[in-house]
Protein backbone atom coordinates (compact mmCIF):
# COMPACT_ATOMS: atom_id res chain seq x y z
CA UNK A 1 0.00 0.00 0.00
CA UNK A 2 2.82 2.39 0.93
CA UNK A 3 4.61 1.53 -2.30
CA UNK A 4 1.45 2.34 -4.23
CA UNK A 5 1.14 5.66 -2.40
CA UNK A 6 4.76 6.56 -3.16
CA UNK A 7 4.29 5.59 -6.81
CA UNK A 8 1.18 7.79 -6.96
CA UNK A 9 3.20 10.64 -5.42
CA UNK A 10 5.94 10.29 -8.03
CA UNK A 11 3.46 10.19 -10.89
CA UNK A 12 1.60 13.22 -9.51
CA UNK A 13 4.83 15.17 -9.46
CA UNK A 14 5.31 14.36 -13.16
CA UNK A 15 1.70 15.22 -13.88
CA UNK A 16 1.88 18.65 -12.26
CA UNK A 17 5.17 19.35 -14.03
CA UNK A 18 3.48 18.63 -17.33
CA UNK A 19 0.47 20.80 -16.54
CA UNK A 20 2.53 23.82 -15.57
CA UNK A 21 4.89 23.54 -18.49
CA UNK A 22 1.87 23.37 -20.75
CA UNK A 23 0.48 26.62 -19.39
CA UNK A 24 3.79 28.39 -19.36
CA UNK A 25 4.48 27.64 -23.01
CA UNK A 26 1.41 29.67 -23.93
CA UNK A 27 3.39 32.70 -25.07
CA UNK A 28 3.21 33.73 -28.71
CA UNK A 29 6.50 34.08 -30.50
CA UNK A 30 7.42 35.30 -33.94
CA UNK A 31 8.53 32.51 -36.27
CA UNK A 32 9.11 34.43 -39.51
CA UNK A 33 9.10 38.00 -40.77
CA UNK A 34 9.27 39.98 -43.96
CA UNK A 35 11.52 41.89 -43.98
CA UNK A 36 13.82 39.63 -41.98
CA UNK A 37 15.48 40.92 -38.83
CA UNK A 38 18.68 42.76 -39.78
CA UNK A 39 17.83 42.75 -43.50
CA UNK A 40 19.43 45.34 -45.81
CA UNK A 41 16.99 46.22 -48.58
CA UNK A 42 17.50 48.05 -51.86
CA UNK A 43 14.03 49.60 -51.55
CA UNK A 44 11.56 49.99 -48.71
CA UNK A 45 9.21 47.02 -48.17
CA UNK A 46 5.59 47.36 -49.30
CA UNK A 47 4.43 45.27 -46.39
CA UNK A 48 5.61 44.14 -43.01
CA UNK A 49 4.47 40.55 -42.60
CA UNK A 50 4.91 38.78 -39.25
CA UNK A 51 4.13 35.10 -38.76
CA UNK A 52 3.55 33.80 -35.20
CA UNK A 53 3.34 30.35 -33.66
CA UNK A 54 -0.25 30.95 -32.49
CA UNK A 55 -3.49 32.48 -33.71
CA UNK A 56 -3.64 36.23 -33.11
CA UNK A 57 -6.39 38.52 -31.83
CA UNK A 58 -6.48 41.54 -34.12
CA UNK A 59 -8.20 43.79 -31.56
CA UNK A 60 -5.16 43.73 -29.26
CA UNK A 61 -2.29 43.21 -31.71
CA UNK A 62 -0.26 45.96 -33.34
CA UNK A 63 2.84 46.83 -35.33
CA UNK A 64 4.71 50.11 -34.88
CA UNK A 65 7.44 51.24 -37.28
CA UNK A 66 9.99 53.84 -36.17
CA UNK A 67 12.96 55.38 -37.96
CA UNK A 68 16.47 55.93 -36.60
CA UNK A 69 15.29 59.08 -34.81
CA UNK A 70 12.49 57.15 -33.09
CA UNK A 71 9.89 58.97 -35.18
CA UNK A 72 6.86 56.77 -35.76
CA UNK A 73 5.96 56.03 -39.38
CA UNK A 74 2.18 55.84 -39.70
CA UNK A 75 1.01 52.43 -40.93
CA UNK A 76 -2.42 52.96 -42.49
CA UNK A 77 -3.68 49.40 -42.57
CA UNK A 78 -2.84 46.55 -40.18
CA UNK A 79 -4.75 43.30 -40.71
CA UNK A 80 -4.59 39.57 -40.10
CA UNK A 81 -4.09 37.34 -43.13
CA UNK A 82 -7.56 36.06 -44.01
CA UNK A 83 -6.22 32.62 -44.86
CA UNK A 84 -3.81 32.40 -41.91
CA UNK A 85 -4.73 34.16 -38.65
CA UNK A 86 -1.20 33.52 -37.33
CA UNK A 87 0.03 36.21 -39.74
CA UNK A 88 -0.24 39.97 -39.15
CA UNK A 89 0.31 42.31 -42.09
CA UNK A 90 0.94 46.06 -42.18
CA UNK A 91 0.94 48.09 -45.38
CA UNK A 92 4.01 50.33 -45.42
CA UNK A 93 4.29 53.75 -47.10
CA UNK A 94 7.37 54.63 -49.18
CA UNK A 95 10.42 54.74 -46.94
CA UNK A 96 13.56 56.82 -47.32
CA UNK A 97 16.99 55.27 -46.97
CA UNK A 98 17.89 54.63 -43.36
CA UNK A 99 17.56 52.37 -40.34
CA UNK A 100 14.10 51.30 -39.14
CA UNK A 101 12.78 49.27 -36.24
CA UNK A 102 9.62 47.19 -36.20
CA UNK A 103 7.98 46.97 -32.76
CA UNK A 104 5.19 44.45 -32.39
CA UNK A 105 2.91 43.37 -29.61
CA UNK A 106 0.28 40.68 -29.99
CA UNK A 107 -2.46 39.02 -28.01
CA UNK A 108 -2.74 35.36 -28.89
CA UNK A 109 -5.96 33.34 -28.90
CA UNK A 110 -5.10 31.87 -25.48
CA UNK A 111 -5.15 35.36 -23.94
CA UNK A 112 -1.42 35.99 -23.52
CA UNK A 113 0.35 39.17 -24.60
CA UNK A 114 3.88 39.25 -25.92
CA UNK A 115 5.97 41.77 -27.78
CA UNK A 116 9.33 42.33 -29.40
CA UNK A 117 11.21 44.30 -31.99
CA UNK A 118 13.73 43.94 -34.79
CA UNK A 119 15.49 46.25 -37.22
CA UNK A 120 16.09 46.50 -40.94
CA UNK A 121 17.88 48.95 -43.22
CA UNK A 122 16.82 50.58 -46.46
CA UNK A 123 19.81 51.49 -48.65
CA UNK B 1 2.88 49.71 -12.06
CA UNK B 2 3.04 46.82 -14.50
CA UNK B 3 4.30 44.57 -11.71
CA UNK B 4 1.42 45.63 -9.45
CA UNK B 5 -1.09 44.83 -12.19
CA UNK B 6 0.59 41.49 -12.80
CA UNK B 7 0.47 40.70 -9.09
CA UNK B 8 -3.21 41.65 -8.98
CA UNK B 9 -3.87 39.28 -11.88
CA UNK B 10 -2.03 36.45 -10.09
CA UNK B 11 -4.01 37.11 -6.90
CA UNK B 12 -7.26 37.01 -8.90
CA UNK B 13 -6.18 33.73 -10.49
CA UNK B 14 -5.45 32.16 -7.09
CA UNK B 15 -8.77 33.39 -5.67
CA UNK B 16 -10.65 32.17 -8.75
CA UNK B 17 -9.09 28.70 -8.66
CA UNK B 18 -9.60 28.34 -4.92
CA UNK B 19 -13.19 29.63 -5.05
CA UNK B 20 -14.14 27.24 -7.86
CA UNK B 21 -12.44 24.36 -6.03
CA UNK B 22 -14.46 25.21 -2.91
CA UNK B 23 -17.71 25.20 -4.88
CA UNK B 24 -16.79 21.90 -6.55
CA UNK B 25 -15.77 20.35 -3.22
CA UNK B 26 -18.94 21.52 -1.46
CA UNK B 27 -21.22 20.26 -4.24
CA UNK B 28 -19.43 16.89 -4.47
CA UNK B 29 -19.55 16.38 -0.69
CA UNK B 30 -23.21 17.34 -0.60
CA UNK B 31 -24.08 14.65 -3.15
CA UNK B 32 -22.63 11.99 -0.84
CA UNK B 33 -24.15 13.41 2.34
CA UNK B 34 -27.62 13.93 0.85
CA UNK B 35 -27.93 10.14 0.38
CA UNK B 36 -28.17 9.75 4.17
CA UNK B 37 -31.16 10.55 6.37
CA UNK B 38 -28.97 11.16 9.42
CA UNK B 39 -29.43 14.57 11.11
CA UNK B 40 -25.66 15.21 11.07
CA UNK B 41 -25.54 14.68 7.28
CA UNK B 42 -28.55 16.98 6.75
CA UNK B 43 -26.86 19.75 8.77
CA UNK B 44 -23.69 19.40 6.70
CA UNK B 45 -25.65 19.62 3.44
CA UNK B 46 -27.15 22.87 4.61
CA UNK B 47 -23.75 24.30 5.62
CA UNK B 48 -22.18 23.17 2.37
CA UNK B 49 -24.80 25.03 0.37
CA UNK B 50 -23.54 28.27 1.89
CA UNK B 51 -19.90 27.28 1.30
CA UNK B 52 -20.80 26.63 -2.34
CA UNK B 53 -22.63 29.96 -2.63
CA UNK B 54 -19.66 31.81 -1.15
CA UNK B 55 -17.28 30.02 -3.53
CA UNK B 56 -19.43 30.85 -6.55
CA UNK B 57 -19.79 34.52 -5.58
CA UNK B 58 -16.04 34.82 -4.99
CA UNK B 59 -15.36 33.11 -8.33
CA UNK B 60 -17.59 35.59 -10.17
CA UNK B 61 -15.85 38.56 -8.52
CA UNK B 62 -12.38 37.14 -9.25
CA UNK B 63 -13.37 36.39 -12.83
CA UNK B 64 -14.55 39.99 -13.38
CA UNK B 65 -11.38 41.25 -11.69
CA UNK B 66 -9.24 39.16 -14.03
CA UNK B 67 -11.09 40.36 -17.11
CA UNK B 68 -10.52 43.99 -16.17
CA UNK B 69 -6.81 43.49 -15.46
CA UNK B 70 -6.34 41.34 -18.57
CA UNK B 71 -8.03 44.02 -20.70
CA UNK B 72 -5.81 46.73 -19.18
CA UNK B 73 -2.69 44.66 -19.86
CA UNK B 74 -3.71 43.85 -23.44
CA UNK B 75 -4.67 47.45 -24.27
CA UNK B 76 -1.64 48.82 -22.39
CA UNK B 77 -3.77 51.26 -20.40
CA UNK B 78 -4.23 51.83 -16.65
CA UNK B 79 -6.90 49.65 -15.02
CA UNK B 80 -9.01 52.73 -14.30
CA UNK B 81 -9.28 53.33 -18.06
CA UNK B 82 -9.79 49.71 -19.07
CA UNK B 83 -13.59 49.79 -19.42
CA UNK B 84 -13.57 50.21 -23.21
CA UNK B 85 -10.81 47.62 -23.58
CA UNK B 86 -12.80 45.15 -21.45
CA UNK B 87 -15.81 45.64 -23.71
CA UNK B 88 -13.64 45.19 -26.82
CA UNK B 89 -12.18 42.04 -25.29
CA UNK B 90 -15.65 40.69 -24.54
CA UNK B 91 -17.00 41.37 -28.01
CA UNK B 92 -14.01 40.82 -30.28
CA UNK B 93 -11.80 38.07 -28.83
CA UNK B 94 -11.87 34.35 -28.17
CA UNK B 95 -10.98 35.07 -24.55
CA UNK B 96 -14.07 37.29 -24.29
CA UNK B 97 -16.31 34.57 -25.69
CA UNK B 98 -14.89 31.99 -23.27
CA UNK B 99 -15.26 34.45 -20.37
CA UNK B 100 -18.90 35.14 -21.24
CA UNK B 101 -19.76 31.43 -21.33
CA UNK B 102 -17.86 30.90 -18.08
CA UNK B 103 -19.50 33.72 -16.16
CA UNK B 104 -22.87 32.51 -17.46
CA UNK B 105 -22.17 29.04 -16.03
CA UNK B 106 -21.18 30.57 -12.68
CA UNK B 107 -24.33 32.73 -12.63
CA UNK B 108 -26.53 29.71 -13.37
CA UNK B 109 -24.85 27.79 -10.54
CA UNK B 110 -25.37 30.68 -8.18
CA UNK B 111 -29.05 30.91 -9.10
CA UNK B 112 -29.50 27.14 -8.67
CA UNK B 113 -27.96 27.15 -5.17
CA UNK B 114 -29.63 30.43 -4.22
CA UNK B 115 -32.74 31.26 -2.20
CA UNK B 116 -35.07 28.98 -4.18
CA UNK B 117 -33.09 25.84 -3.29
CA UNK B 118 -34.02 23.75 -0.28
CA UNK B 119 -31.47 23.72 2.50
CA UNK B 120 -30.82 20.04 2.30
CA UNK B 121 -31.32 18.87 -1.25
CA UNK B 122 -29.91 21.67 -3.34
CA UNK B 123 -29.11 20.78 -6.96
CA UNK B 124 -25.46 19.88 -6.47
CA UNK B 125 -25.25 17.68 -9.63
CA UNK B 126 -26.50 20.58 -11.78
CA UNK B 127 -23.97 22.90 -10.13
CA UNK B 128 -21.16 20.42 -10.76
CA UNK B 129 -22.20 20.22 -14.44
CA UNK B 130 -22.24 24.03 -14.73
CA UNK B 131 -18.83 24.23 -13.03
CA UNK B 132 -17.54 21.66 -15.53
CA UNK B 133 -18.63 24.06 -18.29
CA UNK B 134 -16.88 26.92 -16.48
CA UNK B 135 -13.66 24.89 -16.20
CA UNK B 136 -13.86 24.06 -19.91
CA UNK B 137 -13.88 27.78 -20.65
CA UNK B 138 -10.68 28.09 -18.60
CA UNK B 139 -9.09 25.45 -20.82
CA UNK B 140 -10.31 27.41 -23.86
CA UNK B 141 -7.82 30.15 -22.95
CA UNK B 142 -4.94 27.84 -22.12
CA UNK B 143 -2.20 26.54 -24.37
CA UNK B 144 -4.27 23.41 -24.90
CA UNK B 145 -6.62 25.48 -27.09
CA UNK B 146 -3.93 26.04 -29.72
CA UNK B 147 -5.41 23.16 -31.74
CA UNK B 148 -8.95 24.51 -31.44
CA UNK B 149 -11.62 24.33 -28.77
CA UNK B 150 -12.30 20.62 -29.23
CA UNK B 151 -9.27 18.34 -29.21
CA UNK B 152 -7.62 15.61 -27.16
CA UNK B 153 -5.31 18.22 -25.62
CA UNK B 154 -8.32 20.30 -24.56
CA UNK B 155 -10.06 17.28 -23.08
CA UNK B 156 -6.95 16.38 -21.10
CA UNK B 157 -6.46 19.96 -19.87
CA UNK B 158 -10.12 20.25 -18.84
CA UNK B 159 -10.13 16.92 -16.99
CA UNK B 160 -6.89 17.92 -15.31
CA UNK B 161 -8.37 21.21 -14.06
CA UNK B 162 -11.61 19.54 -12.99
CA UNK B 163 -9.85 16.80 -11.04
CA UNK B 164 -7.46 19.22 -9.34
CA UNK B 165 -10.48 21.33 -8.32
CA UNK B 166 -12.20 18.22 -7.00
CA UNK B 167 -9.17 17.08 -5.01
CA UNK B 168 -8.41 20.50 -3.51
CA UNK B 169 -12.07 21.33 -2.91
CA UNK B 170 -12.89 18.06 -1.19
CA UNK B 171 -9.85 18.26 1.07
CA UNK B 172 -10.54 21.87 2.11
CA UNK B 173 -14.27 21.32 2.60
CA UNK B 174 -13.71 18.20 4.71
CA UNK B 175 -10.95 19.72 6.83
CA UNK B 176 -12.53 23.13 7.35
CA UNK B 177 -16.24 22.32 7.60
CA UNK B 178 -17.71 18.83 7.39
CA UNK B 179 -15.43 16.93 9.75
CA UNK B 180 -15.19 19.78 12.26
CA UNK B 181 -18.90 19.35 13.03
CA UNK B 182 -19.32 16.91 15.94
CA UNK B 183 -21.38 13.79 15.32
CA UNK B 184 -24.32 13.05 17.57
CA UNK B 185 -24.57 9.87 19.60
CA UNK B 186 -26.86 8.36 16.97
CA UNK B 187 -25.64 5.35 15.05
CA UNK B 188 -26.88 6.72 11.74
CA UNK B 189 -24.75 9.85 12.25
CA UNK B 190 -21.66 7.66 12.63
CA UNK B 191 -22.64 5.61 9.59
CA UNK B 192 -23.15 8.76 7.52
CA UNK B 193 -19.75 10.08 8.60
CA UNK B 194 -18.10 6.77 7.75
CA UNK B 195 -19.69 6.73 4.30
CA UNK B 196 -18.61 10.33 3.74
CA UNK B 197 -15.00 9.65 4.73
CA UNK B 198 -14.84 6.51 2.57
CA UNK B 199 -16.34 8.43 -0.36
CA UNK B 200 -13.90 11.33 0.17
CA UNK B 201 -10.96 8.95 0.06
CA UNK B 202 -12.28 7.10 -3.01
CA UNK B 203 -12.99 10.23 -5.01
CA UNK B 204 -9.65 11.82 -4.04
CA UNK B 205 -7.89 8.65 -5.22
CA UNK B 206 -9.91 8.68 -8.45
CA UNK B 207 -9.10 12.39 -8.94
CA UNK B 208 -5.40 11.71 -8.33
CA UNK B 209 -5.40 8.90 -10.91
CA UNK B 210 -7.09 11.19 -13.47
CA UNK B 211 -4.63 13.99 -12.66
CA UNK B 212 -1.73 11.62 -13.27
CA UNK B 213 -3.16 10.27 -16.53
CA UNK B 214 -4.06 13.67 -17.99
CA UNK B 215 -0.87 15.27 -16.66
CA UNK B 216 1.34 12.64 -18.27
CA UNK B 217 -0.59 13.09 -21.53
CA UNK B 218 -0.15 16.88 -21.37
CA UNK B 219 3.54 16.50 -20.55
CA UNK B 220 3.97 14.18 -23.54
CA UNK B 221 1.96 16.54 -25.74
CA UNK B 222 3.42 19.89 -24.69
CA UNK B 223 6.68 19.59 -22.74
CA UNK B 224 9.74 20.24 -24.87
CA UNK B 225 12.49 18.70 -22.75
CA UNK B 226 13.21 17.85 -19.13
CA UNK B 227 16.48 19.81 -19.26
CA UNK B 228 14.46 23.04 -19.70
CA UNK B 229 13.25 22.61 -16.11
CA UNK B 230 16.65 23.26 -14.47
CA UNK B 231 19.04 26.19 -14.13
CA UNK B 232 16.52 29.04 -14.44
CA UNK B 233 13.92 30.86 -12.28
CA UNK B 234 11.06 29.04 -13.97
CA UNK B 235 12.59 25.68 -13.19
CA UNK B 236 13.31 26.65 -9.58
CA UNK B 237 9.69 27.74 -9.00
CA UNK B 238 8.41 24.62 -10.65
CA UNK B 239 10.59 22.33 -8.55
CA UNK B 240 9.35 23.97 -5.33
CA UNK B 241 5.77 23.61 -6.51
CA UNK B 242 6.18 20.02 -7.54
CA UNK B 243 7.84 19.22 -4.18
CA UNK B 244 4.80 20.67 -2.41
CA UNK B 245 2.51 18.48 -4.52
CA UNK B 246 4.56 15.46 -3.49
CA UNK B 247 4.17 16.44 0.18
CA UNK B 248 0.38 16.82 -0.24
CA UNK B 249 0.10 13.41 -1.89
CA UNK B 250 2.11 11.81 0.93
CA UNK B 251 -0.16 13.45 3.52
CA UNK B 252 -3.22 12.10 1.77
CA UNK B 253 -1.58 8.69 1.57
CA UNK B 254 -0.76 8.76 5.29
CA UNK B 255 -4.39 9.52 6.14
CA UNK B 256 -5.63 6.75 3.88
CA UNK B 257 -3.15 4.11 5.03
CA UNK B 258 -2.61 4.86 8.71
CA UNK B 259 -5.65 6.78 10.00
CA UNK B 260 -8.69 5.89 7.93
CA UNK B 261 -8.96 2.11 8.50
CA UNK B 262 -9.24 2.32 12.29
CA UNK B 263 -11.37 5.49 12.03
CA UNK B 264 -13.91 3.73 9.82
CA UNK B 265 -13.82 0.71 12.13
CA UNK B 266 -14.61 2.84 15.19
CA UNK B 267 -17.36 4.72 13.35
CA UNK B 268 -18.98 1.49 12.19
CA UNK B 269 -18.97 0.21 15.81
CA UNK B 270 -20.19 3.63 17.02
CA UNK B 271 -17.26 3.97 19.44
CA UNK B 272 -17.78 7.70 19.94
CA UNK B 273 -14.69 8.70 21.95
CA UNK B 274 -12.19 6.73 19.89
CA UNK B 275 -13.76 7.88 16.61
CA UNK B 276 -13.74 11.54 17.71
CA UNK B 277 -10.02 11.42 18.52
CA UNK B 278 -9.25 9.83 15.17
CA UNK B 279 -11.44 12.31 13.29
CA UNK B 280 -9.41 15.11 14.89
CA UNK B 281 -6.18 13.47 13.72
CA UNK B 282 -7.64 12.91 10.24
CA UNK B 283 -8.81 16.55 10.10
CA UNK B 284 -5.47 18.00 11.22
CA UNK B 285 -3.76 16.19 8.35
CA UNK B 286 -6.46 17.35 5.92
CA UNK B 287 -5.86 20.94 7.02
CA UNK B 288 -2.11 20.59 6.58
CA UNK B 289 -2.73 19.08 3.14
CA UNK B 290 -5.04 22.02 2.33
CA UNK B 291 -2.33 24.52 3.33
CA UNK B 292 0.23 22.76 1.17
CA UNK B 293 -2.18 22.64 -1.79
CA UNK B 294 -2.91 26.35 -1.31
CA UNK B 295 0.83 26.94 -1.62
CA UNK B 296 0.78 24.93 -4.84
CA UNK B 297 -2.10 27.05 -6.12
CA UNK B 298 -0.23 30.29 -5.40
CA UNK B 299 2.96 29.04 -7.04
CA UNK B 300 1.00 27.75 -10.03
CA UNK B 301 -0.37 31.24 -10.71
CA UNK B 302 3.18 32.59 -10.93
CA UNK B 303 4.70 29.68 -12.80
CA UNK B 304 1.96 29.61 -15.44
CA UNK B 305 2.67 33.26 -16.28
CA UNK B 306 6.44 32.68 -16.53
CA UNK B 307 8.07 31.66 -19.77
CA UNK B 308 10.25 28.60 -19.59
CA UNK B 309 13.68 29.04 -21.18
CA UNK B 310 13.31 29.36 -24.95
CA UNK B 311 9.52 29.48 -24.93
CA UNK B 312 9.04 33.15 -25.70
Amino acid sequence: MITKTLAAAALSVLAFAGMTASSAQAHGKIVASEPKAGAELRAGPRQIRLRFNETLERAFSKIVLVDASEVTIALPDITLDKSDPNVMIAEVPALKAGQYRVRWSVMTRDGHKTGGEFGFKVN
Amino acid sequence: MANTAQLATHVATVVLNLAVALAVGAAAASITLSRSDAPWAARQCSRLRFVCLAGLAAAMCASAWRLLFDAAAMAEVPVAQAGAAAWLMLTATHLGMAWTIGIGALALSLAAAGPGATQRRWPAPFILAALAVFLYTRSMVSHAASEGDFSAAMLADWLHLAMISLWLGEVVVAGAWVLTAPFGARGDDSSAAARYIASLSASATFALAAIVATGVFSAWHNLGSVSALTGNPYGAMLLIKVSLVGVAVLMGGYNRVFVMPSLLDNLSRNHQAAAAAQVRRFTVILRLESAVLLGVLILAAFVSATSPPGAA
